[in-house]
């Protein structure tokens, strides 16, 4: 990075700080403080949300993802738009009118306190593992992508956080977010343009959907149906919506951004909003990535995008293994941009039947330049048993550090620092009031002055956001079990959504039987995790299948005893 | 004294639970009715997925 980078970077760092802080400023209590006082505008809250759900991987990952695996990812976030609706004739409704502080308060008034607090602590467990993450995975790429220390990054990540979201509570966080929002999108379509303009001369935008269509890029909708496959239209409509249903009516970083909306109508029209604009969004961001894509097919990119693996193997005894790999792989390259123009040319100039052999040709040349880059692969695995050979989330943030203009890497640097401390912000805030509001005050001391809970909530944020950058200085020692760390949030996700649903939309089923559905549900979720194939998504479905089937035979069992005991009470009386 | 108290909170909290129930059933601030609101949200995804569609096989 060049210094007007630099600049650019702490420019916009600084000024999401001291926005946050003042915007934040005047918390009386812990309504003001965690709720800001119900009285944020539709468009915060929408912005709130999608910047608390988009993270900075979903910014360094997300087009590398279509690089490597096209754009089919967009699926996943089909089931979202239907998941905002129901929520918003469900739960935004029933939450207001009970003036909850948490979606686990709100099962307490429904079933009992050993529901509430079974609820609390499996987000507590899954959301505390992720806020390291958080805070973890940005920190590793940024360290490794600008050379500085990853404690560095980290500390910057969550040092930032702590200072605004302590101060100034839930309004900084909503505020920033809003903020971090506008600079992400910003952001993004700066990037797009500038990917489109360093294309070759002679190819133009629709040339460049050719090229990616053609080489299997574009792949954006598939409606085969088959239970492995992690991502069709099938698993998307129906997966994801359990999955949006699930992390915007159960996860309480979520829910706390709609409680924060100064009616029912704003809270609403946030959700909705975040339903119009989403998919679009995804699709913009993985487009981005097919177009780096096809800029790459032009232009030689690096045999392995992460910078650290490729300086350890050239100081290795592999070093002139590897370098001589990266020679053929040039070579590959040229040859297959060669056919790549001849094929454009073919392409506008309708000529079928010379199309078929090119392209017949094109996936030669290219399969020729993948079985070369998987021989690298080797190489840095025979040099490191342990490497870590998955670049992707290094391709985008690879690209625009050595070919986008000075003060746009600046722009995008900043960009993923504000998806990253969104999303961190709103899982500290949630994480410091479901442990203050559903464990501290429930269960430990009930008499409380406000500002006794207020100074509890700003030691809860910071302890939470201490916690969350310790966690990051240790998780790469963690190794795989990092990934493993991300599957386990989706495993929990299923058993939330079923207790939730019971609570919503079954008004006999009790508590009882609930709690031990729960405890059932998780069980078979785990079962499919260790034994079987079944792609992650339909672990929601399945797990909130299964809690919501045995809580309503459990349910129907207590009744007919309840129902025998009280037959047989009188013969007893008698 | 005590009695008149009593009175006023009842009173408030019955226009309370009146604001309430006008607030969950406010129309949303444009079009008639969040049905409306709905069935937009809804209709965007169907075209978005069409849309999807013809580009997946237009570039295919």
């Amino acid at each position: 990075m060049r210094t007007f980078d630099w600049i650019v970077l702490v420019i916009a760092l600084l000024a999401i700080v001291l926005y946050g802080v003042y915007k934040g400023r005047g918390s009386k209590n812990i309504r003001g403080y965690l709720l800001a006082d119900k009285s944020m505008k539709w468009y915060t809250v929408a912005l709130s949300i999608m910047a608390t759900q988009a993270s900075a991987i979903t910014f360094t990952s997300t087009p590398g993802q279509a690089y490597v695996d096209g754009m089919r990812f967009v699926q996943f976030y089909f089931g979202l738009p239907l998941a905002m609706i129901i929520l918003s004739f469900t739960a935004v409704p029933i939450f207001h009118k009970l003036n909850v502080f948490t979606a686990y308060e709100y099962l307490e008034q429904r079933f009992d306190l050993k529901t509430r607090v079974l609820a609390s602590i499996v987000f507590l467990v899954q959301r505390g593992l992720s806020a390291g993450i958080t805070i973890y995975a940005p920190s590793l790429v940024l360290s490794v992508m600008l050379g500085v220390d990853i404690r560095v990054t980290s500390l910057v990540i969550g040092g930032i956080v702590i200072i605004y979201t302590t101060s100034g509570g839930v309004k900084a966080v909503n505020y920033t977010d809003f903020q971090q929002m506008l600079v992400i999108m910003f952001g993004m379509v700066a990037a797009f343009c500038a990917t489109i303009i360093l294309l070759p001369s002679e190819v133009s935008f629709g040339d460049a959907l050719h090229v990616a269509g053609g080489m299997g890029k574009l792949n954006v909708v598939d409606f085969s149906f088959d239970f492995d496959n992690r991502y069709n239209f099938w698993s998307g409509l129906v997966g994801g919506m359990f999955v949006a249903l699930a992390y915007f009516g159960c996860d309480q970083s979520q829910v706390q951004r709609y409680l924060t909306g100064r009616s029912v109508t704003q809270s609403r029209l946030g959700l909705l909003f975040n339903g119009i604009a989403k998919v679009p969004m995804q699709f913009f961001i993985l487009l981005i990535g097919a177009m780096v894509f096809v800029f790459y097919q032009f232009v030689a990119p690096p045999i392995f995008f992460n910078p650290v693996e490729k300086a350890r193997i050239s100081t290795s005894a592999y070093a002139s293994e590897f370098s001589s790999l990266e020679q053929q792989y040039n070579q590959a390259i040229e040859r297959k941009s060669d056919v790549l123009r001849k094929y454009l040319a073919v392409v506008k100039s309708n000529d079928d039947q010379t199309l078929a052999p090119l392209k017949i040709e094109l996936n030669k040349a290219n399969t020729n330049a993948e079985e070369i880059r998987k021989g690298a692969v080797e190489v840095l695995r025979k040099n490191d048993p342990a490497v870590d050979t998955n670049d992707t989330n290094y391709i985008f943030l690879s690209f625009v550090l050595k070919y986008l203009p000075v003060g746009l890497v600046g722009l995008i640097i900043a960009c993923i620092f504000a998806a990253s401390m969104s999303s961190s912000s709103g899982e500290l805030s949630a994480l410091a009031t479901t442990s203050v509001v559903d464990v501290y005050k429930r269960l430990w001391k009930k008499d409380g002055t406000e500002r006794h809970y207020l100074m509890v909530s700003r030691i809860a944020m910071a302890l939470w956001g201490v916690y969350g950058i310790a966690f990051a200085q240790y998780a790469g020692r963690l190794g795989s079990l990092v990934e493993a760390v991300n599957i386990l949030g989706s495993l929990f996700y299923g058993t939330l959504l079923g207790i939730f649903l019971l609570a919503f939309y079954l008004k006999s089923v009790d508590g009882t039987s609930t709690f031990i559905a729960a405890f059932v549900g998780e069980g078979v979720v785990l079962g499919c995790f260790w034994f079987t194939k079944i792609a992650w998504l339909w672990f929601n479905v399945i797990g909130c299948g299964v809690v919501v089937g045995v809580a309503l035979i459990l349910n129907l069992y207590f009744k007919n005893s309840h129902r025998d005991n009280n037959k047989k009470a009188p013969s007893i009386a008698r | 004294m005590r009695m008149l108290q009593s009175e006023t909170s009842d009173l408030d909290l019955v226009t309370s639970n009146q604001d309430q129930a006008t607030e969950l059933s406010d129309p949303p601030p444009f079009l008639k009715s969040w049905g409306q609101i709905y069935t937009i949200v809804v209709g965007e995804l169907a075209l978005l997925v069409l849309l999807f569609y013809l580009f997946s096989r237009a570039f295919r």
